[in-house]
């Protein structure tokens, strides 16, 4: 990659990378580009990368490729969001079976804020709130049945 | 009447009926909590609130209706109203309209005389009726005979909407039903009335069933709901027996439908109908039987043979939960298909081969399914 490096001109001030990081995004900003998890250039990605066919920089004036270091802060920023997605989808995971379980030991719909209020008593380490429960509901057609506005049943079938 | 059965009746009812109500199979320690409640309702003069919950198919409204049978022969002692929770209640006024439309307004506006004969003045300025003073020209105008005025003061009443102000006119009230706090108003003159003056004191005992489906409320509708019967409740410390039903899988369940204040007034022990085991089923059977025999002739299984309905019992418990609408659905289906099958001169026993013969049909059941969470 340094052979195509020019050096960095001379009236211009380097400008940190901003990183950001959240539970759905994260991402860096380096000279006004934001480099995302599920967005980046190759070279993040591959020690090897045609640099050419690169959509977000260009080769001339690209600081990942004059500061290695970067790319190995970003690719340990986004393999540690990684991590806490994985955490996170375990969780939810945890947290739908939890919700179901208590659904399906009702028998009954119930409105979203009755079964939050079992989940949170029973399943402290959730932590859940009200709307958390119902967006998950219904988000997960296949799971919970929607029989009216709020309400929502079990839809495992008898048995399984 | 079934001579050929030995049977007085058609033993195996699905759906609760009242006129089957006065009959109860199996579940000694059941019958014997129904009696202790209705014992205790009579011996104490306080209000009480009971929670009953049973799991799914289990005769939680059977229980009711067999409760509000025994109310009935307590020569006035108490007064029962069986009523079953709205479906999609927006408020207390749903509520109070199915518990105000099982009122007896025939023994209410017989209540009505006996305030008149006790009082001097207009009936309108009793302090009973304080609180709602229209309920008064409402039960006298259904007592007067008159089906017009009669109609519009039972919808006055069960505050239904529609009601224009001529019919106001005509049954003689100046207000409507239509706020929760009109609702427990017009409930409490309606309790007061009909527990009024009776020696010894009488007690109104409303069955609420299907309480349950307070769980699929918008909070606000829920919290309204539990506040209005628990001011209602409190208004009576006195007269009045409040007994809740639920019907879901998990009794501790109950405790997330009711508020604060209606769990720390709810009686201790409630009562609960949860799956039968095959020893109780058996016994269900036999005393379902026995009920409806019309002689005695030694054998208590007939029209089955005993072993035929442990077959039938195993056949169900292996498949499915024991509940005891299942046995009946079952052993209805198999009856059926027996006589069906036979002559109506035939007079032995049904075998185990026949009862296994009937239940092999693939079809049979097939939606009849458990409820989701509740296989054993």
């Amino acid at each position: 990659m340094n052979d195509l490096w020019s050096g960095e001109p001379e009236d211009e001030e380097p400008a940190l990378p901003v990183p950001g990081m959240g539970y759905r995004k994260v991402y860096v900003r380096i000279d006004g580009v934001s480099i995302r998890l599920y967005d980046h250039p190759p070279c993040v990605d591959y020690d090897e990368s045609d640099c050419s066919q690169c959509d977000f920089f260009t080769p001339q004036t690209c600081r990942l490729r004059r500061d290695p270091t970067l790319v190995q802060d970003i690719r340990a920023l986004f393999r540690l969001h990684r991590q806490r997605l994985a955490v996170y989808s375990k969780l939810r995971q945890k947290l739908i079976r939890a919700m179901h379980f208590e659904l399906r030991q009702h028998g009954r719909a119930l409105h979203y804020t009755v079964v939050a209020r079992m989940v949170k008593d029973r399943y402290p380490e959730f932590q859940v709130t009200a709307k958390r429960i119902l967006l998950i509901m219904a988000a997960h057609p296949k799971e919970f049945e929607k029989v009216r506005q709020g309400v929502y049943r079990s839809r495992v079938s008898p048995r399984s | 009447m079934y001579e050929h059965l030995n049977l007085n009746a058609w033993p195996f009812q699905v759906v609760p009926d009242p006129q089957f109500a006065t009959v109860w199979a199996g579940r000694p320690e059941t019958k014997q909590e129904l009696e202790r409640l209705l014992w205790k309702m009579q011996f104490a003069p306080k209000s009480s609130l009971h929670l009953l919950w049973a799991n799914f198919g289990m005769g939680k409204t059977h229980t009711l209706l067999h409760l509000r049978h025994l109310c009935q022969h307590t020569e006035g002692a108490l007064v029962p109203v069986y009523a079953v929770m709205a479906k999609r209640a927006r408020g207390f006024l749903e509520v109070y309209r199915a518990i105000a439309s099982e009122l007896p307004y025939r023994f209410l506006g017989d209540q009505l005389v006996k305030v008149g004969n006790s009082y001097s003045g207009s009936l309108q300025l009793h302090a009973l009726f304080s609180r709602s003073p229209g309920v008064v020209n409402a039960i006298l105008a259904i007592r007067s005979g008159d089906a017009e005025r009669g109609t519009i003061a039972r919808q006055w009443l069960l505050g239904q909407p529609g009601l224009l102000a001529r019919h106001l006119r005509a049954v003689d009230v100046s207000y409507r039903i239509k706020t929760p706090e009109d609702g427990i108003s017009a409930l409490s003159v309606l309790t007061g009335l009909a527990t009024f003056g009776s020696d010894p004191p009488a007690k109104l005992v409303i069955m609420l069933d299907e309480y349950q489906r307070i769980g699929e409320l918008k909070p606000r509708a829920m919290n309204e709901i539990n506040a209005s019967l628990h001011t209602y409740y409190n208004e009576h410390p006195k007269g009045l027996e409040l007994i809740l039903s639920f019907a879901f899988g998990r009794e501790e369940n109950v405790a997330y439908l009711l508020s604060d204040e209606l769990k720390s007034r709810a009686e201790p022990q409630g009562i609960r109908l949860d799956v039968l085991s095959k020893a109780e089923a058996m016994d269900f059977l036999r005393d379902l039987l026995e009920q409806f025999r019309i002689r005695d002739d030694g054998r208590w299984a007939y029209p089955f043979s005993p072993e035929a309905l442990e077959v039938l019992v195993d056949y169900i418990a292996t498949r499915k939960r024991l509940t005891p609408r299942r046995l009946m659905l079952y052993a209805n289906h198999v009856l059926q298909e027996s006589q069906a099958c036979s002559d109506s001169e035939t007079t032995g026993p049904m075998t185990k081969e026949e009862v296994l013969q009937h239940v092999a049909d693939p079809r049979l059941g097939q939606i009849d399914t458990d409820e989701p969470g509740m296989t054993p």
